[in-house]
C-alpha cells in the first residue's frame, strides 16, 4: 500500500470513510512508520483545534440582551408576593382615600350620619355574632374528628401538621406553581 | 426545570418569557466567538451577538424544531455579520483559489517530527495564535465545526453554501493553517 496523503488522513480522523477502508488505513498505519508519525501529528492538530478556548463575552450580556428585550430576568419572591396582593393593596387604598374624603369634608358628623352608624355597627356585630356561632360548630365538629388535636399530648399534633405541610407542599408544587409559572 | 433548548423554546412560548436567558447564557461565548472569527473585531462581535440574539427572540415563533436550535441560531448570526461585514460579504463567500498552497510540499513537511515536540497547552496557544491570521473566511468555516461542533450539513444549513462548497472550504481552511503552523513552527526552531 502507497503512503496515506493528508486527504485521507484526514477523512479518517473525521470519522467519514467506510469501515472496510477505515480497517486497511488502520493496518497501514501499524505497519507505516511515516505515516504513523503523520497521524500522530494531525490527531496533535486536532485535538489543539477543539481544545481552543472559547472567547467570552463581556460581563452582563445576558442582561443587556434581556434589557433590550424588555424581559425582567427571572421574577423575585418580593415582586411575585406583591404582584399577587396588589389588588388587595389597591382596595385598602381605594378605601382609604374615600374616608379620607368623607372625613375632611365633614360628611361623616353631618345629620343622620350616627343613625347610619349605629345601624351598620348592628349589621356587623350581628354578622360577628353568626360568624363567631359558625367557629364555635366547626370547632366541636372538629373536636368530634381529630380528638387527638386536642389531646394534652402533642405527638397528635405533631402528625397532623407535618401530614398538613405535606400536602400544601405537594398542592404548591403539583398544582399552584406549574399555574404561576404559566402567567410568568 | 427545562433542560434542552427545545424545553426552554416550549416555556418562552408558553409565557415565562424569563427563560430566554438561559438559551442565552448557553450560545452567548459560542456566539461571540463565530462573531470575532468573521468580523475580526471584538467590539463589532459582541453587537453583532447581541443582535442575532434579539432578532431570534423576535423570530422564536418561526423555529420550527426541525433543526437544532444552534443551527437556527447560528444561521442568523451569520447573516447578522455578513450584514455587517457589507461590501466584503460577496468576496467572503466566494471560495479564493489564489492561496497557493503547494499540497506537495505540505505533504512532505508534515512529518512524524512536527508538532509532537509541543507539549499539549503549548500546541493549542501555537495554534490558537496562527488561527488568528488566517482570513475571516476560513476562520468562519474552522470555528463553525470545531467550536460551534456543527456537521457538514448543518454548516451548510447555516452558511446556505452546498455541501461540497463545505467540504473544499473546510479542507482549504485546515491545509493553510498547517501551512502557517509549518512556517511558525520552522521560525522556532532556528530562533
Amino acid at each position: 500500500m502507497k503512503h496515506l496523503t493528508l486527504d485521507q488522513l484526514q477523512e479518517y480522523v473525521d470519522g467519514f470513510i467506510d469501515p472496510q477502508r477505515r480497517n486497511e488505513i488502520d493496518l497501514h498505519l501499524h505497519t507505516c512508520d511515516e505515516c504513523g508519525g503523520k497521524m500522530k501529528s494531525l490527531r496533535l492538530f486536532e485535538s489543539s483545534l477543539k481544545n481552543i478556548p472559547l472567547e467570552r463575552v463581556g460581563p452582563n450580556f445576558t442582561q443587556r440582551v434581556m434589557k433590550q428585550l424588555k424581559i425582567q430576568e427571572s421574577p423575585s419572591i418580593v415582586w411575585l408576593i406583591f404582584k399577587n396582593l396588589a389588588p388587595l393593596l389597591g382596595l385598602f387604598i381605594v378605601i382609604g382615600i374615600v374616608y379620607g374624603v368623607l372625613k375632611f369634608t365633614g360628611i361623616l358628623e353631618g345629620p343622620g350620619v350616627g343613625e347610619s352608624i349605629t345601624a351598620t355597627q348592628s349589621a356587623y356585630n350581628s354578622v360577628a355574632n353568626e360568624i363567631s356561632t359558625g367557629v364555635s360548630v366547626f370547632n366541636g365538629w372538629l373536636k368530634n374528628l381529630f380528638p387527638f388535636l386536642y389531646a394534652k399530648s402533642s405527638y397528635g399534633l405533631t402528625v397532623f401538621l407535618v401530614v398538613l405541610f405535606i400536602i400544601v407542599a405537594l398542592l404548591d408544587k403539583f398544582v399552584f406553581m406549574p399555574i404561576v409559572r404559566r402567567r410568568l | 426545570m427545562p433542560q434542552s433548548d427545545n424545553e426552554i423554546i416550549e416555556r418562552i412560548r408558553d409565557g415565562a418569557k424569563h427563560y430566554y436567558a438561559r438559551l442565552v447564557d448557553r450560545y452567548k461565548d459560542r456566539a461571540y466567538t463565530l462573531a470575532v472569527r468573521m468580523l475580526k473585531n471584538k467590539e463589532d462581535a459582541e453587537e453583532a451577538a447581541q443582535d442575532a440574539f434579539i432578532r431570534a427572540y423576535n423570530a422564536l415563533n418561526r423555529f420550527e424544531g426541525k433543526a437544532r436550535f444552534g443551527t437556527w441560531f447560528y444561521r442568523i448570526l451569520y447573516n447578522v455579520c455578513l450584514t455587517r461585514l457589507g461590501k466584503r460579504k460577496e468576496e467572503f463567500q466566494r471560495l479564493d483559489y489564489n492561496d497557493n498552497i503547494d499540497y506537495n510540499e505540505l505533504e512532505s513537511a508534515f512529518t512524524a517530527s512536527g508538532y509532537n515536540e509541543y507539549e499539549t497547552n503549548d500546541m493549542i496557544e501555537f495554534v490558537k495564535k496562527t488561527m488568528e491570521e488566517l482570513p475571516e473566511k476560513y476562520q468562519t468555516i474552522l470555528s463553525l465545526f470545531y467550536f460551534q461542533d456543527l456537521s457538514h450539513e448543518e454548516i451548510s444549513e447555516v452558511t446556505q453554501l452546498p455541501i461540497g462548497t463545505i467540504k473544499t472550504h473546510l479542507f482549504r481552511a485546515r491545509a493553510i493553517l498547517q501551512r502557517l503552523l509549518q512556517k511558525e513552527f520552522l521560525l522556532e526552531r532556528v530562533v
